[in-house]
């Protein structure tokens, strides 16, 4: 295989990828683009992450240091397995936000700040173009390789660089800025990406089975050469074990590259559900052969460069058509790399640099100065070719071999510091842009000093002194053993310092500080987004102008396209012509599209400018809302206060009526105890004017003196009872508690009722229940027991009037009940019974004021229990309920502190 | 007999039309919905046991023993194989939970 064989082979493999991505542009063009965004597709696209250093670098880690390569691979594979929790969230985030980078990205979540952008910037431009250098080195080391296995001599490796990087420049141009929208997809550099992806796949898969089969023999063969090759044993550090996959899984996320076909070039959200399983089968396969392929260069060729081993194994056995194949595999994961990371890198350079600079430097704002749309792609076009430009550079100063190796794992470690603003932003809505900021500067700070500058070597960028003994002497300062942390990888080292530097910055300074609205709206808006579909409005309506806004998209958009967005949006709105009414949701709908083109802050600086300046009225929306909020709880006030008044009013109502029930009763009381009065003073009166009178026998004036006693004794006792109630009433009754058996009260009781006269009633008693010891006012208690079995006596209406007595103890309570068998009191009549002169009407010869009731309720009051009627039971039926030891809180019994002493 | 209006969403999202006023969502899932919760729960345990594997049994194995590295490549695989179709199978159920593009306007 002569050298012009190959290059010509490579060149016919570069115009196939041109071909295929000017057909698949051709097929997305005319609509007959299904095939294009199938899911297969989309997951191949993300083998970018196997880059030239995977491709080659893997062979030679593997000869190195046996199985640590695969922490590069183990660490997307958990990620994506893992892709419901983090992957589904970004690519969600993606779509609706119209972002464009990763960047845009964070310059979106916080408040759409460019000066936040500009930060991932630098740092992916930092940790980038030393990567792009690596792929051209690849590229030349490949063909240095087949020029001196042909005995060709004198290419220069830089040569090859050049052109490769020229060529790489022209593809990326032609496919990568077709659209201005650099939300809209790539079709023809996905679809040759998705091409390379699988010739390197092939490419590796076929060397690995002809090193297993073809020159070992076999898959136990092969183990058998492993074990007995110098990778036998289990070397790696277990600290580069973790960092490493940590390292991986971060960068798989943070990588511009990355980051550009996972979300932005992203078709379809279901997709992911494919790529989380396929893309790690694809890692795997990937690496499959790697040990396999090591091991046996280890054995056939050793003293070589392990790193080239994928190229002159095949090539020393003869095969030229597998190292041709090797060579394009190669090829493949450079070229597809660089590409993505061009477009990558030069969509936020353009976006967020070039951009914003041009802007604030025309003075007119984007209204009045120039063609946009054509600055824009020249802007896009310039950075791509400065960006290889810079990567060729790169690879000419630091003279490729050694220095470049390790460069693969320090990019991944660089762009890692996006990870603790990143994660925090898409699930923490308290992280701030300060916050944000400062974790990204002191974490790259740090990765700067402990890892990127000392890659350059002893007298690189530190002297051998600097690095031995920290700058100026500082021993605590060393760059790779910070703050006296001596023995580590410096990896390792590195990684441990910058993220937490970078996290405990992050964290403290968004706990310390107060976001702007803005990062408030956005904030909600990316960690909710599986919420909340809505558009926030950005934007109060009315002072921009609808023209000016046509005249600055057509120069964003070109004439063509925003026309259609405009003139679509006027049919929405339900209106004639093109233009439509600047609404709020028109302007947050221009402000995504404009975004999809120039980023999300670039975007919502040229509307406000148009929009008069003053524009943003975030803050106002703020102060409406919270307006809004203090009148819908203003409002909630007054419908409580309002329920309550009803309520009160409802109250007051019941309240008014029994006043008024009571005030008839209290009159029909007044006439009742007149007469009542008057009757024992009339016949008194009448009977001693008559014994005044004189000339009676001695029996008539018996009669007449014991009439006048009956009467007067009556007369007495509803004194008596008047007196008591209103004792008890304005509580200066003093209770004597004792103890006693509650049956020995109730006999009296019942004694002293029978005494009174009402004979004719039946009691039944339960003498079981009733052996209970009280320790209460028993001399009260007896009143309402006598009250209650007269009551009984007077008013039970049966034929053989019974009344049964049942006690039991509830607890600490005491229940009486009393039950006659008549017919009990009137429904109507219930809710008055115990109140003062409440008397039923019915009765024969009732003898009482309507006051026992009344005293009942009120001497049970104070003895903390109650009476209650039971309407549910069949005659008249009252229910006591009391406790069975009376407290009385301002005169302590000494009984009970003596009990509670024993 | 009252004709049911059709769920507004996927399968799998707690149902409410987006037009409909908030209602308090149901405290228990009807079986399908209730599967896929389940589903997800899987999509989000296996790489958490697969990331313990990954990270710990290598750090456990000692150091400069030969042999060592083939078996731990072996083990290695089996770990991925095993995560790859454990995530193909989920994803399958899953996929139907996710929104349809919405890419015409674009």
């Amino acid at each position: 295989m002569t050298l012009d064989l190959l290059i010509f082979v490579a060149l016919l493999y570069v115009c196939l990828l041109f071909g295929i991505a000017f057909a698949a542009e051709r097929r997305a063009r005319t609509g007959r683009n299904a095939w294009v965004r199938s899911p297969f597709v989309y997951t191949l696209s993300l083998s970018v992450y196997c880059t030239a250093w995977t491709f080659y670098g893997a062979v030679g880690s593997a000869a190195r240091s046996g199985l640590e390569y695969l922490t590069i691979y183990l660490g997307p594979t958990l990620v994506f397995i893992g892709w419901w929790w983090l992957l589904r969230k970004l690519v969600r985030i993606g779509r609706a936000q119209r972002i464009t980078s990763i960047a845009d990205l964070l310059s979106a979540r916080y408040g759409k700040s460019n000066g936040l952008a500009v930060l991932v910037v630098l740092l992916a431009v930092v940790g980038t173009t030393p990567y792009i250098a690596l792929q051209l080195q690849s590229v030349s080391l490949a063909v240095e390789v087949f020029a001196m296995n042909g005995g060709a001599t004198g290419v220069s490796q830089g040569v090859t660089a050049f052109w490769t990087a020229a060529g790489l420049a022209v593809f990326t141009v032609i496919f990568g800025t077709r659209n201005l929208d650099a939300n809209e997809r790539h079709h023809g550099v996905v679809m040759a990406i998705a091409v390379e992806a699988v010739v390197k796949l092939v490419a590796l898969l076929a060397i690995g089975i002809f090193v297993v089969w073809g020159l070992t023999g076999g898959v136990g063969a092969t183990m058998d050469l492993i074990d007995a090759s110098p990778i036998a044993s289990w070397q790696v550090d277990g600290g580069r074990w973790f960092v490493l996959i940590l390292l991986s899984g971060a960068a798989v996320l943070t990588l511009p590259r990355m980051f550009q076909v996972l979300v932005v070039e992203n078709a379809d959200e279901r997709h992911l559900a494919t790529a989380a399983w396929a893309f790690p089968l694809y890692l795997l396969l990937i690496s499959l052969f790697v040990v396999p392929i090591a091991a046996v260069g280890l054995a056939r060729m050793p003293g070589t460069n392990p790193d080239l081993f994928v190229l002159t194994l095949p090539l020393a056995e003869g095969q030229d058509l597998l190292a041709t194949l090797a060579f394009l595999g190669g090829f493949s994961s450079a070229t597809s790399m660089v590409i993505v990371a061009a477009i990558a890198l030069s969509t936020m350079l353009s976006n967020h640099m070039i951009m914003p600079l041009w802007l604030s430097l025309s003075s007119g704002g984007a209204s009045v100065s120039g063609d946009v749309r054509r600055a824009m792609l020249l802007s896009r076009r310039v950075s791509i070719a400065a960006v290889l430009g810079l990567g060729y550079l790169y690879y000419l100063v630091s003279g490729g071999a050694e220095a470049l190796a390790a460069i693969g794992l320090i990019s991944f470690a660089g762009v890692a510091q996006i990870m603790p603003a990143l994660i925090g932003g898409l699930f923490w809505r308290g992280a701030t842009r300060k916050g944000a900021a400062a974790g990204l500067v002191g974490g790259f700070v740090v990765w700067a000093y402990t890892l990127f500058l000392p890659s350059f070597g002893p007298d690189g960028v530190f002297s051998a002194t600097t690095l031995a003994q920290g700058p100026l002497g500082l021993g605590a300062l060393r760059p790779q053993a910070l703050f006296g942390l001596e023995g580590l990888d410096p990896l390792v080292h590195a990684t441990l310092w910058s993220l937490v530097i970078n996290t405990g910055l992050f964290l403290s300074v968004s706990l310390a500080t107060f976001p702007t609205p803005m990062e408030r709206l956005q904030g909600a808006e990316f960690v909710n987004v599986f919420d909340r579909s809505s558009i926030p409005r950005v934007w109060s309506g009315g002072r921009a102008e609808a023209e000016d806004l046509l005249v600055m998209t057509q120069r964003i958009l070109g004439a063509e396209e925003a026309t259609g967005f405009f003139s679509a949006a006027t049919r929405r709105q339900g209106k004639l012509g093109y233009l439509p009414d600047p609404t709020p949701e028109f302007l947050t709908e221009l402000e995504r599209v404009l975004a999809g083109s120039v980023g999300a802050g670039t975007a919502h600086a040229m509307i406000a400018q148009v929009h008069g300046g003053a524009s943003i009225s975030v803050s106002d929306l703020m102060a409406v809302a919270d307006e809004t909020a203090q009148i819908m709880e203003y409002s909630t006030q007054l419908e409580a206060k309002s329920a309550e008044l009803e309520a009160t009013a409802q109250e007051l109502r019941r309240a008014n009526d029994k006043l008024t029930q009571l005030s008839i009763q209290k009159d029909a009381f007044l006439s009742q105890i007149s007469h009542e009065l008057r009757t024992p003073m009339t016949s008194i009166r009448a009977f001693s004017e008559i014994l005044l009178a004189g000339g009676l026998s001695q029996t008539e004036t018996e009669r007449y003196s014991r009439i006048i006693q009956d009467e007067s004794i009556r007369l007495t006792r509803l004194l008596d009872d008047l007196l008591d109630l209103s004792v008890l009433e304005n509580g200066q009754v003093v209770l004597n508690p004792q103890v006693e058996r509650l049956s020995a009260v109730l006999d009296r009781a019942v004694a002293a009722a029978s005494a009174a006269g009402e004979g004719a009633l039946v009691l039944r008693r339960d003498e079981a229940g009733e052996a209970i010891e009280v320790d209460t006012d028993t001399g009260r208690l007896s009143q309402v027991f006598i009250n209650l079995i007269s009551n009984a006596a007077k008013y039970c209406d049966a034929d053989r009037p019974v009344l049964r007595i049942a006690a039991r103890l509830d607890g600490e309570t005491v229940e009486v009940d009393f039950f006659d068998n008549g017919s009990g009191i009137p429904v109507a009549g219930q809710g008055l019974i115990f109140e003062k002169f409440a008397r039923m009407e019915t009765t024969s010869g009732a003898g009482g004021a309507g006051l026992g009731l009344a005293i009942c309720r009120e001497i049970m009051d104070r003895l903390g229990g109650s009476i209650a009627y039971l309407p549910e039971a069949e005659g008249a039926a009252f229910r006591l309920r009391f406790p069975r030891r009376l407290s009385q809180p301002d005169a302590p019994d000494p009984r009970r502190a003596r009990a509670a002493v024993a | 007999m009252p004709t049911r209006r059709p769920l507004p969403r996927g399968r799998g999202e707690p149902f409410r039309a987006e037009t409909d006023p908030p209602r308090r969502p149901a405290l228990f899932l009807a079986p399908q919905p209730y599967r896929q919760r389940r589903l997800i729960d899987a999509a989000r345990a296996v790489p958490l046991f697969g990331a313990f594997l990954v990270l710990a049994v290598p750090l456990l194995i000692p150091r400069g023993v030969e042999g060592t590295t083939t078996s731990l490549l072996v083990f290695l695989l089996l770990v991925w194989i095993g995560m790859v179709i454990a995530a193909a199978l989920i994803a399958r159920f899953l996929r139907g939970a996710m929104p349809e593009a919405r890419d015409g306007d674009r």
